[in-house]
């Protein structure tokens, strides 16, 4: 009573949300299943000396081997009789209470025993962990079961030793937990502050720890519950069970089980008992994930006609994907245009979390789960990606479309070789036979510049370098000779030195197959040195794009300029009054009405806050979205009023 | 491996000792009170029963070093007469078990594999709920149980496979199936899980930015990942999978190891479970270093990783 009066209210809490969220992940319904099927099954078996429609060893002859009422037998007998006319319904309520009391038993010997342990083994650390940890990785080298059907046999089963055999099976979930979650505890900063106070360090200690265990051992407890009734079960099936005072489900199954053919219900009662409970607890603990809202597969495809003159390679338009989850749909492409010509190097910038990734996955189709393209246009020398499905999308994955990503550690398969994962993008394109592809694939990887190809190629790729990787990546985006290759990020996991030769390297091979390339990064000096034309990316947006001469020297949005700023090698240094963007960058979740920049934005105007800005061409080659750029008819007017249609978009 | 070592020591000591703790006398339970204390004493002494524990324990490991594992005292009726070599009766019975495992573990990945893949595929769609339902009854279901129902289906009614025995080729079909559905929950569990996260990785992204078919990407690129943590779980539960044959043994009367150690140990019979039981210990530790071993061919990040 007092330590409960003593425990801070934030414990409490902390525990009330613990569990309520622990509960509301694994689905409330299912949770309130299980607990309602095993509360009333307990009180059926542990009241069952009132509750029993029948005395359980009335002997009836009269009423011998009734079935049960669903087959055509009475409502005095709802589960039948069995050889000796006993009503089975109330046999096997009084059996359950051994099978439960055997179960719960065991799950507090097992949960006492493994948490204290657990617990000392974590405070105490040293020679008493080295010890309990021992112990646990012996038995868990050991087939417990098995030792534990030779335990009962040799000691002779009755309720407390069955209980405690099956008890030694569980108790390394719990030590193991408790101690993990002890160390992480034991060196928190309010158990030094107690130490000084002169504060019992343990009885903090264990007051922080509970509500962090609590729902954990809640879990295990319910899953180890399941277990050990489906053990005890087998053990009495096997005649090692508990016979007095009343046999358990699995001694009733097995007596059973030579009627099984003429009255197939008496065994089939306990055992469909045993199934309930065990399937009920495993619910409670384990549970079933939630439901998640039915997702719509379908694309809603915009057609708008193009008006093709001279056609870029890639003309992205209005594209916009949406992440749903349970907590709302988030919009991280708003309205996407780009287009990329033959041969162009476009830089796409932005920082970490403005949709760059994204923007190639969703071109591409492959946007992970949960998210979808709800709008746009992704045209490729004419054709409209969206519109196609996903076989014609994979014939050209790949084969058209290259794609290079940041870290080639994470992307390439760990168990196949560098030499499989080249091959099989060649044969599954260009029809190339086994050995032809390993040809290609050894000159692949000597074009990217890897020493001694031919045996490399039989390398997995934790056997290469970083850089090397990167080069092996290239070569396999590279395979099918691609018009354009995006490479997000791919030099942002190396050091610099090897950034240099990757970017290197990707130049003259764009300029030797004359493809195109999207750059995706968030260093504005790799764009300086290798784009043509850049896009700056923020919130889901394209806020600027034009040639990169013309940006970096007059960038016309606030961000860019502040980008630019930020790098004072780049920055044209008459411009000091501008500094590094401050603030913290958007939630996607959360954007302002108006310009998704407006927080951060030193030039920010009154409708900057009420009406979003679009991208708009403020010369024959360069956009920008913000309302201090003027489109250059209106230019002489200045006019505010005019500019809200977009130009380019729709 | 050392750890193995340890664990079968001392396996064989537990079993040694424990079974000795016990009053009970293997001569009396033999002879079910029908010998004069004579020859109760005749059989102690061709037993070795009236030595010392230690001295007992010695001789047991002494002789079960040169592959002698004593003679079975309930396999031979007549007081003096030699019983029947212990290692034969284990050796006649061991292919029976491991024939059963070796399908038990054949049909759970036939039935945890396609589905599981398959919930992976379609996370959260009624499939994938259809599936986490079955493994939940899958786990529920007591073995016996299971096994009966098949037994009630397809011997009774349909009559198309055997109760029981060890005659026909489709003998092995129903006691394989009883062993293999708990075991199925577990596996489907896990392969669901880790398709689940193995697609969400990078590199199945990178596979499909390549244009790849579909069914390679699952078959070749995530299914080769994930035979790893499945190998893993095959090994840990191996022992569930040994403790479930007993009971199969029994219910459908498999000439196994099983219905042999539940024997013995009620008939008292040592020589037999102080072989059976380590024996047992012995064969989970050498699936679990066979596991070891495929993670190598499986996982070259540990062949070269300098982990032998
Ligand atoms: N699988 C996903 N689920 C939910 N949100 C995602 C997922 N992938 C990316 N996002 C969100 O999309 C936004 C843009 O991410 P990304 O394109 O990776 O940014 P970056 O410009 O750094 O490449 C981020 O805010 C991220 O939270
Ligand atoms: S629209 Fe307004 S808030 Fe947005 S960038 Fe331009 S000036 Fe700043
Ligand atoms: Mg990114």
């Amino acid at each position: 009573m007092t330590e409960q009066a003593t425990m801070p209210p934030s414990a409490t809490a902390s525990l009330l949300s613990r569990v309520r969220r622990t509960w509301s992940r694994r689905g409330m319904p299912r949770v309130i299943t299980g607990a309602t099927v095993l509360i009333v099954m307990s009180i059926l078996c542990f009241f069952s000396a009132w509750l029993t429609p029948h005395p359980p060893n009335a002997v009836d002859l009269s009423a011998r081997l009734q079935p049960p009422v669903f087959a055509g037998g009475t409502f005095n007998h709802i589960l039948g009789t069995d050889e000796l006319g006993r009503d089975i319904l109330s046999r096997v309520m009084v059996g359950g209470r051994t099978s439960m009391a055997i179960g719960a038993l065991a799950v507090v010997v097992s949960l006492t025993i493994g948490s204290t342990l657990g617990l000392l083994a974590g405070y105490f650390g040293r020679r008493l962990d080295a010890v309990v940890t021992m112990l646990s990785e012996i038995q868990l080298a050991l087939p417990s079961m098995l030792i534990i059907f030779f335990f009962l046999a040799v000691i002779g089963p009755n309720i407390v030793t069955i209980a405690i055999v099956l008890a030694l099976a569980d108790w390394v979930l719990y030590a193991r937990m408790v101690r993990a979650r002890t160390l992480v505890e034991k060196t928190r900063e309010y158990v030094d502050a107690a130490r000084v106070l002169g504060v019992s360090t343990s009885r903090l200690l264990l007051r922080h720890l509970w509500p962090n265990v609590f729902p954990t051992i809640m879990v295990l407890a319910m899953v180890s519950l399941g277990g050990v009734i489906l053990s005890e079960s087998a053990l009495s099936f096997l005649g090692l069970g508990v016979q007095r005072p009343w046999p358990s489900w699995g001694r009733m199954v097995a007596d059973g089980q030579s009627r099984l053919q003429a009255a197939w219900w008496i065994a089939v009662s306990p055992a469909f008992c045993i199934a309930m409970v065990v399937f009920s607890a495993n619910l409670l603990g384990d549970g079933l994930p939630p439901d998640l809202e039915g997702r719509v597969m379908s694309h809603i495809k915009q057609t708008i006609s193009a008006t093709a003159q001279s056609v870029p390679l890639l003309d992205i338009r209005g594209l916009r994907t949406e992440f749903r989850s349970d907590h709302g749909t988030v919009r991280v492409l708003n309205d996407v245009s780009l287009s990329v010509s033959s041969g162009e190097v476009l830089g796409l910038v932005g920082e970490s979390g403005s949709g760059k990734s994204v923007t190639a996955l969703s071109l591409l189709g492959l946007v992970p789960r949960p998210g979808r393209v709800t709008q746009g246009q992704v045209l490729l020398n004419g054709r409209d990606l969206m519109t196609m499905d996903e076989r014609a999308l994979s014939d050209l994955r790949g084969r058209e479309v290259g794609l290079v990503l940041q870290d080639a550690m994470t992307a390439m398969n760990p168990v196949l070789t560098i030499g499989q994962q080249i091959c099989e993008t060649l044969r599954r394109h260009l029809g190339l036979g086994r050995a032809q592809a390993r040809r290609r694939a050894i000159d692949l990887l000597d074009r990217v510049g890897i020493p001694d190809p031919g045996r490399r190629v039989d390398d997995y790729p934790h056997q290469f370098s970083g850089g090397m990787r990167q080069r092996a990546m290239i070569a396999m985006a590279l395979s099918c000779e691609p018009k354009l290759l995006i490479a997000d990020e791919p030099t942002t996991a190396l050091d610099v030195t090897i950034q240099a030769q990757v970017l290197d390297l990707l130049s003259s091979l764009k300029e030797e197959m004359g493809m195109s390339l999207i750059m995706i990064t968030h260093d504005l000096g790799i764009i300086a040195g290798l784009a043509d034309r850049v896009a700056v990316m923020y919130a889901g947006n394209i806020v600027e794009t034009g040639p990169v001469r013309q940006v970096f020297k007059a960038p016309a949005h606030p961000y860019t300029q502040g980008l630019l700023a930020s790098i004072p090698s780049i920055t044209d240094t008459t411009k000091s009054d501008l500094q590094a963007i401050t603030g913290l960058p958007p939630d996607l979740a959360a954007l302002p009405q108006g310009c998704a920049f407006a927080p951060r934005c030193p030039q920010r105007q009154r409708r900057c806050e009420t009406d979003r800005p679009h991208l708009i061409h403020h010369d024959a080659q360069s956009a920008a979205a913000c309302w201090l750029v003027d489109p250059p008819s209106d230019r002489a007017a200045n006019s505010t009023s005019q500019t809200t249609e977009p130009m380019r978009n729709r | 491996m050392l750890l193995g070592a340890v664990t079968l020591f001392f396996t064989l000591t537990l079993v040694f000792v424990i079974i000795r703790m016990v009053p009970s006398d293997p001569a009396t339970v033999l002879m079910m009170g029908e010998a004069t204390p004579e020859q109760l004493d005749r059989l102690r002494e061709l037993w070795g029963l009236d030595k010392s524990i230690v001295e007992q324990f010695f001789i047991y490991l002494a002789n079960l070093v040169q592959g002698n594992a004593g003679d079975s005292y309930q396999f031979q009726r007549v007081a003096g007469m030699p019983g029947v070599p212990v290692f034969d009766l284990v050796m006649n019975r061991l292919p029976a078990t491991g024939y059963l495992a070796l399908v038990a573990i054949i049909f759970s990945m036939l039935i945890a594999l396609p589905l599981g893949i398959l919930a992976a595929l379609f996370p959260d769609s009624i499939l994938d709920k259809l599936v986490l339902i079955l493994a939940s009854v899958l786990a529920s279901v007591p073995a016996f149980f299971s096994g009966m129902l098949l037994m009630l289906f397809f011997s009774l009614t349909l009559r198309i496979l055997p109760t029981g025995g060890y005659d026909s080729p489709q003998s092995v079909i129903l006691p394989a199936l009883a062993l293999s559905f708990s075991f199925s929950a577990v596996l489907l569990r896990v392969t669901r899980t880790e398709m689940a996260r193995i697609m969400r990785s990078e590199f199945i992204q990178s596979a499909r930015a390549k244009g790849l078919r579909s069914w390679r990407i699952v078959l070749v690129h995530a299914l080769k990942n994930a035979m790893i943590p499945l190998l893993t779980i095959i090994g840990l539960r191996f022992g569930d999978l040994l403790a479930g044959s007993v009971v199969v043994e029994t219910l459908f009367r498999w000439p196994g190891i099983g219905g042999l150690m539940i024997d013995s140990i009620i008939a008292r019979d040592y020589p037999v479970v102080q072989l059976v039981i380590p024996l047992a210990a012995l064969a989970f530790i050498i699936v679990n270093i066979t596991v070891d071993v495929l993670f190598g061919a499986l996982d070259p990040r540990l062949r070269t990783g300098g982990r032998s």
